[in-house]
């Protein structure tokens, strides 16, 4: 009796640990879902909110291109060992953030920094990525985590051939560029417009701004509180954080806010990429929008919740002698911080978190 | 439609009164740091020289020797291995000196965007001190407060002759200062101009641009600067120091200070709930900044004073542009 648990016992461990990772396969839909066109507010559309579009006149967003970007987006081969995708740590509920402060990569090594969220990437008006802002374009950023010796590890020189193995991505390729050739640049480019297309403009602040003439005025299906909020954000935050038009909630230029206050040993950001002594300490801002389900917050994810954000501008941050102007002690009342927690809350867009167009394709 | 020449009127009278003092302001005066709001860059000067960049890089030199390597930097950071001019393949103190010093303007790399100008960088100031009254900034808490409009009505009852007062104590300081140090003629010159800015609209004026979007910009006064009148009176340097020094003064009195904003939260007691209370006296401490707004093509304009725009920012390259080079794209160039 005692033998034929052993036994089972053994077989059942042998038949997990040989039993293949569960197959994914991938289920398109059979009319390619729309990216191109975007029927976007107009608040998107008035000229300044216009100037933010970075999307480069060779690389338009098409539905065929952004089709194949989502594929790979998800597609684990995208990783050395086969295990992690794009979409492993950037997580469509949480507005493609990670809700884990790092990340793991292929290997199972842990990041040191958060991962940034994906949110109208497009309206980045600098066009620089990543924290430290090391990447000029979106175009040269999506490879980068995908050659990254701790999170994705893939050698760049074998990927076109990993890829060409798969049997799907001819006729993507060919529907996206005109013949199968599958190149890294082509991967670049469709996984960017993939990236271009995943637009937030559906949250409550949207349909509010929609019937109003201006973001200074009440919205009518703003609470009291949302209200409150509002007028609160638009006259201590958006000099930054919204800054010359009412659908952009980026900043236009990285930022030190007085995290840290020594200069040697904590994370530089841009200063590290440029070496100038001015850039040490400032990060990018990623956009607001859907910031309710970013947690955790800032470059190094140390802030767990808006409330803690929140006492960090209300503090004044740390005494860098980076720190921007701009962030002075702001004293908020508790009263104050719920409302403006409220506000911010309206920038969530579930539509954007449940759209099938940027969901996992493999099931 | 019927707006648009009214409109260019008021554009040109502006535009007429911005060119003195655009060559006002450019003129050196030994006090003109005096009297006038505060304007701050969006950041400060660089904390210390390249040195802060090196003490920096040199706490991820493991094993001490003085030369980085590429094992012991973060995998972002490894481009700056193209400064190693001497070929050894690590970077030493002045090889990295060599790259934090700061850089002649550069040609545009392909993969760098740039031309963006609007919402980034700027001047800026503290929004009560945009104009000569800070009733907008008292009033705009007010209405942030987002009370019932009875609240708001009887709140405003209070709070406006309080101002009222506030703003009479403080210019009857100022004239009182004054008098001992202008002329009888300049005095009253200047009191009238005082009041004329005092009393003056305080609102934002919207304009619209050619290509029809719309910029939001503090409407100036009419008039000349105060301070810069005070400038112009050809006093001995002592006494345009003194009197400017009064101005700055009045200013910061027409603001509520301490006991005066506890003497407003005690009169609005039965109008406002202690939270609504608490949320205003919040309101009033804090001193948000405001964008001084760009008006005229190669001029920011905040009330009375003409501040030049800060120079474009040297186009360069970053280390980390070129990291693959097969899928450089050159992206759409931001028109201003």
């Amino acid at each position: 009796m005692k033998a034929c648990l052993i036994t089972g016992v053994f077989i059942w461990v042998v038949s997990a640990i040989a039993m293949p990772a569960a197959e994914r396969t991938l289920h398109l839909p059979d009319t390619p879902y729309t990216y191109a066109y975007l029927d976007l507010p107009s608040h998107f559309n008035d000229a300044a909110a216009q100037k933010f579009d970075n999307t480069p006149a060779d690389n338009p967003v098409t539905d065929a291109g952004a089709t194949l970007g989502r594929v790979l987006f998800y597609d684990t081969h995208l990783s050395a060992n086969n295990t992690v995708s794009c979409g492993s740590c950037h997580v469509q509920s949480h507005a493609f953030v990670d809700p884990n402060r790092f990340s793991k990569g292929f290997k199972g090594g842990l990041t040191d920094r958060h991962a940034m969220n994906l949110v109208n990437l497009r309206f980045h008006p600098r066009a620089r990525f990543f924290w430290d802002e090391r990447s000029g374009n979106l175009e040269a950023m999506v490879l980068m985590p995908v050659e990254n010796r701790l999170e994705m590890g893939q050698d760049l020189s074998k990927l076109p051939g990993i890829l060409g193995a798969e049997p799907q991505y001819a006729e993507l390729f060919r529907r996206a560029f005109g013949d199968p050739e599958i190149t890294n640049e082509r991967v670049a480019r469709s996984l960017a417009q993939f990236l271009r297309s995943m637009v937030s403009y559906q949250s409550k602040y949207d349909d509010g701004r929609l019937q109003v003439r201006s973001s200074h005025d009440d919205f009518p299906n703003f609470t009291l509180e949302e209200n409150r909020g509002k007028a609160l954000f638009v006259r201590n935050c958006a000099l930054c954080h919204l800054p010359d038009q009412d659908a952009h909630f980026v900043m236009t230029e990285p930022v030190n806010t007085g995290l840290d206050e020594d200069t040697a040993r904590t994370d530089g950001g841009v200063g590290d990429i440029t070496l100038k002594p001015q850039d040490i300490g400032r990060f990018k801002s990623p956009s607001l929008r859907n910031v309710e389900v970013t947690a955790p917050y800032m470059h190094d994810g140390r802030f767990a919740t808006l409330d803690a954000v929140l006492d960090h501008y209300s503090n004044g941050g740390k005494n860098h002698p980076n720190k921007d102007v701009r962030v002075q002690p702001l004293h908020f009342t508790a009263s104050e911080k719920l409302a403006l927690v409220a506000f911010l809350k309206t920038l969530t867009d579930q539509a954007f978190l449940t759209d099938p167009r940027f969901s996992d394709p493999f099931k | 439609m019927r707006r648009d020449p009214v409109f260019l009127l008021v554009l040109m009278a502006i535009a007429a009164m911005a060119a003195p003092q655009m060559a006002s302001a450019q003129a050196v005066t030994p006090f003109k740091q005096l009297g006038q709001p505060a304007i701050f860059g969006s950041t400060v000067d660089p904390p210390t020289s390249p040195a802060i960049v090196i003490a920096r890089l040199m706490t991820f030199d493991r094993d001490n020797d003085g030369r980085l390597v590429k094992s012991e930097l973060p995998e972002r950071m490894q481009n700056l291995l193209a400064g190693d001019s001497s070929g050894d393949q690590a970077l030493d103190r002045d090889e990295i000196l060599a790259m934090a010093r700061p850089a002649p303007p550069a040609p545009v790399a392909a993969a760098t965007v740039t031309g963006f100008r609007g919402g980034g960088g700027g001047s800026y100031t503290f929004g009560d001190q945009v104009s000569l009254s800070t009733r907008s900034h008292v009033e705009g808490a007010l209405d942030d407060l987002k009370l019932t409009s009875i609240q708001q009505q009887q709140a405003l009852a209070i709070v406006r002759p309080f101002m009222d007062r506030l703003e009479a104590d403080a210019e009857a300081v100022l004239v009182r200062e004054l008098e001992d140090l202008v002329g009888e003629n300049q005095l009253r010159n200047f009191t009238a101009m005082l009041e004329r800015q005092m009393s003056g609209s305080n609102g934002l004026m919207v304009v619209r641009r050619a290509d029809g979007s719309t910029v939001k910009m503090n409407a100036p006064r009419f008039g000349p600067d105060l301070a810069q009148m005070i400038n112009g009176f050809g006093l001995p340097p002592e006494r345009t120091s003194l009197a400017l020094a009064a101005l700055d003064g009045f200013k910061v009195r027409i603001r509520p200070a301490d006991r005066d904003r506890a003497v407003l939260l005690r009169q609005l007691k039965d109008v406002l709930s202690d939270e609504e209370r608490e949320n205003f006296d919040a309101a009033l401490q804090r001193r948000p900044l405001v964008k001084a707004n760009a008006m005229f093509a190669g001029a920011s304009f905040v009330t009375g004073v003409v501040v030049p725009p800060p120079p474009p920012a040297p186009l360069r390259a970053l280390p980390g542009d070129v990291v693959n080079p097969a899928v450089i794209v050159r992206p759409r160039v931001l028109e201003p």
